[in-house]
């Protein structure tokens, strides 16, 4: 994997690199080339690991193995415990609208390519794997029906964020950026936050809001480059898991400030569930949040 | 869709991540925090003391606080009224006359009292590195009325590894005595007239340091600065008048021209001086020692009534287990006496006739030289991250010159300063949410 390592024009150390099929951007403010180098290979170096161990398109991972395992039992690590306990936890607290098992919707509508409306059958068949009440998940086994599947990137990218922002240690002031989910471990080493532009979906030559984050995460759910317009509807490419269909009247975009970039993708993704209602939620949980219809 | 209430889900959803991510929950997921407690007080002679006490506070965004603090106390016994001599009836100032433990040369007031506090407290931020706090308190007792304002501003420097405060504060106190205020060294249950109500203020200004010195070393210093005006003599305090040679309280008659004799003995009403100005300085040091932390705290004051006071404390939390911890404290203090403190006057030295020699006396033994010890012990229970429960008892004693070298006849088989004891138990409850 190649690393691109340059300097900004402030004097900050940048990483760039593609991983879990994105664009990301590792900011060090060092005056230290060394240390921001070691810091860039050890966060890019985490993204990488996330990647190819909880990829669901990885053959030979854990989640191929337990994707494939036709109803049988299987024992996962301390950290996929974590990360399913995690996943259970934001089913319940969710009340079910967030659904790690719901990876397989999405056969029914392909988006970015053909534009077919999938029949009342089809997302009934689907519907039927669908569901993490029906996994049993006792740490550390995990046992889905067969049929069922598990899909973590919902929360890789940003687990992979606050992952490799905690291995940096504080060292530096370092801005880690995966496809537009990024956190901030501290201000810059001059005291003052840093910059974030947020991109008009609807507007993308228009100046950008900018935000001044001084410490965590900000995260973008939007619909800009995957949705299905049918009928004169745009469809999102957030589907409801509990009704197998996209959500109606969502946002373009929802970003949310919060404190880390976990708690910050899920108020975004559960805002865009929340389809014409998004403010409204976002407003109920008094998080930080900019949204574009 | 039904989904949980903001806050709750925000809080959860925060413990959780932090779980996932492996560092403790931060504390910014607690926007509220509620103190509240009851404390019981009592004092070996009889003073009790009941009061609930409840403190409010609510986090904003970006480090603005609001709190809001309430407090109740019954406040009921006997207190020394500065008097001493063999046992007597005194008219005390809630109208009740008192009989004194033979063998005690102390007289003794009952007294009941009800005091009521409010306070409120707002903090805010200018920029990256000022906080400021503003606060307004006020309090009511039958007699007594106190209001006073108060504003900080701390600046952060080298990292947030120092923090430099400044603070005023400004305090206005009515005093409105039962039954007026007497005039100074006037006959204690004589025919003179008594004032009405009066008032003092006082003016404080502190500076302190905070210093981070290591990441489990905590170092704060602080000079202060502070000035009483108005009217700072107590109302209820009297001072005998005894004999130069039998050291027994003289006949009032000599300082009320309407008593006959053997009426009254001769108790006058204190004083001290209009004007109070006291230099402080303080220093602490906290260290963590491992899931422990220790403190040792101390504090030299001097007044301009001659008072010298040092104050040494020490306390040692002691974790148990991740939901208990014990917290034992000490704490030694020690005052010199104030310049006008005497334990009596002495007829024909400090009085010719009916006119007082000095300017100003008082026998409060609170301005008297003294030591007093407190021990203590907590014990805290944490249910949950956004709970705690504890339960503290400490015991006070205090010690003076019982048998003060300049004493007088009688005097010598009075203890002018019995070993005075007090017992505390008080019940805390904290939620954070």
């Amino acid at each position: 994997m190649v690393i691109e390592i340059d300097r900004t024009e402030e004097g900050i150390w940048r990483g760039r690199f593609t991983a879990m099929a994105c664009p990301c951007e590792i900011l060090i403010d060092t005056e230290s080339e060394s240390e921001a180098r070691a810091c860039i290979e050890t966060a890019a170096g985490e993204a990488i690991r996330i990647e190819q161990t909880y990829s669901r398109y990885r053959p030979g991972n854990a989640i191929h193995a337990i994707n494939s395992a036709q109803g049988r039992a299987v024992e996962v690590d301390d950290e996929l415990a974590a990360l399913l306990s995690y996943a259970d936890s934001c089913y319940r607290l969710s009340d079910g609208l967030f659904d790690i098992s719901s990876g397989v919707l999405r056969r029914a509508w392909r988006f970015g390519g053909e534009s077919r409306m999938p029949t009342a059958h089809e997302i009934a068949d689907l519907l039927a794997l669908v569901g993490w009440e029906k996994v049993s998940w006792r740490s550390p086994v995990i046992q889905l029906a067969a049929g069922m599947e598990i899909d973590l990137g919902g929360i890789g990218k940003e687990y992979a964020v606050d992952r490799a922002l905690g291995l940096l240690n504080n060292a530096a002031p370092a801005l880690i950026n995966f496809g537009g989910d990024l956190a901030a471990n501290r201000p810059r080493s001059d005291e003052s936050p840093w910059r974030v532009a947020i991109e008009n979906p609807l507007n993308m030559k228009a100046a950008p809001i900018s935000i001044k984050l001084s410490q965590g995460a900000v995260a973008t759910s939007g619909d800009s480059r995957r949705s299905i317009v049918l009928y004169g509807q745009r469809y999102s490419h957030i589907l409801n898991p509990k009704t197998g269909w996209p959500v109606e009247n969502a946002p373009r975009s929802v970003t949310v400030i919060a404190a880390s970039c976990l708690e910050a993708g899920l108020f975004s993704t559960l805002a865009m569930l929340n389809g014409d209602r998004a403010e409204e939620f976002l407003l109920q949980q008094e998080v930080e949040h900019w949204v574009f219809r | 869709m039904q989904l949980k209430s903001g806050k709750n889900l925000r809080a959860l959803l925060g413990a959780a991540t932090a779980s996932l991510l492996g560092h403790s929950s931060p504390a910014a997921a607690a926007d509220w925090e509620m103190n509240s407690g009851v404390s019981v007080y009592e004092e070996q002679d009889g003073i009790q003391s009941i009061g609930p006490m409840l403190h409010v506070s609510r986090q904003f965004s970006d480090q603005r606080k609001l709190s809001v603090g309430l407090a109740y106390d019954t406040l009921s016994g006997a207190s020394p009224t500065g008097a001493s001599g063999a046992a007597q009836t005194v008219t005390s100032p809630s109208g009740k006359p008192v009989q004194l433990p033979a063998g005690d040369g102390l007289i003794y007031a009952p007294f009941e009292d009800e005091r009521k506090a409010i306070n409120l407290g707002w903090e805010g931020r200018f920029g990256e590195k000022v906080l400021y706090s503003l606060g307004a308190a006020h309090s009511k007792e039958v007699d007594f009325a106190a209001s006073s304002a108060s504003l900080q501003i701390s600046r952060s420097f080298l990292k947030n590894n120092l923090v430099l405060a400044l603070g005023a504060a400004y305090e206005d106190d009515r005093i409105d005595p039962v039954g007026g205020t007497p005039k100074a060294f006037t006959l204690n249950g004589g025919h003179a007239a008594k004032e009405s109500s009066q008032q003092r203020s006082q003016v404080e200004s502190l500076l302190s340091a905070t210093l981070t010195l290591s990441p489990k070393t905590l170092a704060y210093f602080a000079l202060g600065l502070s000035r009483m005006d108005g009217y700072l003599t107590d109302p209820y305090k009297v001072i005998s008048v005894v004999d130069p040679d039998s050291g027994q309280p003289i006949d009032g008659q000599a300082f009320d021209d309407q008593l006959g004799p053997n009426e009254r003995k001769a108790n006058l009403y204190e004083k001290r001086p209009d004007e109070r100005m006291r230099r402080s300085f303080f220093g602490e040091i906290k260290q963590a020692i491992g899931p422990d932390a220790f403190s040792l705290s101390y504090r030299f004051t001097r007044d301009d009534w001659s008072i010298a006071s040092h104050t040494l404390e020490s306390r040692y939390r002691w974790s148990l287990s991740e939901n208990w911890y014990l917290e034992p404290s000490l704490r030694w203090y020690r005052q010199s006496e104030a310049y006008f403190y005497r334990h009596s006057l002495i007829n024909y030295q400090d009085i010719s006739g009916s006119v007082i020699n000095v300017r100003y006396a008082s026998a409060d033994r609170r301005l008297a030289e003294f030591d007093a010890y407190t021990a203590g012990i907590r014990l805290s229970w944490l249910p949950s991250k956004s709970d705690e429960i504890s339960l503290k008892g400490s015991i006070y004693e205090q010690r003076g010159d019982s048998h003060p070298d300049d004493a007088i006849g009688a005097q010598r088989g009075i203890d002018f300063f019995p070993k005075h004891t007090a017992y505390w138990l008080q019940l805390f409850y904290r939620r954070q949410w």
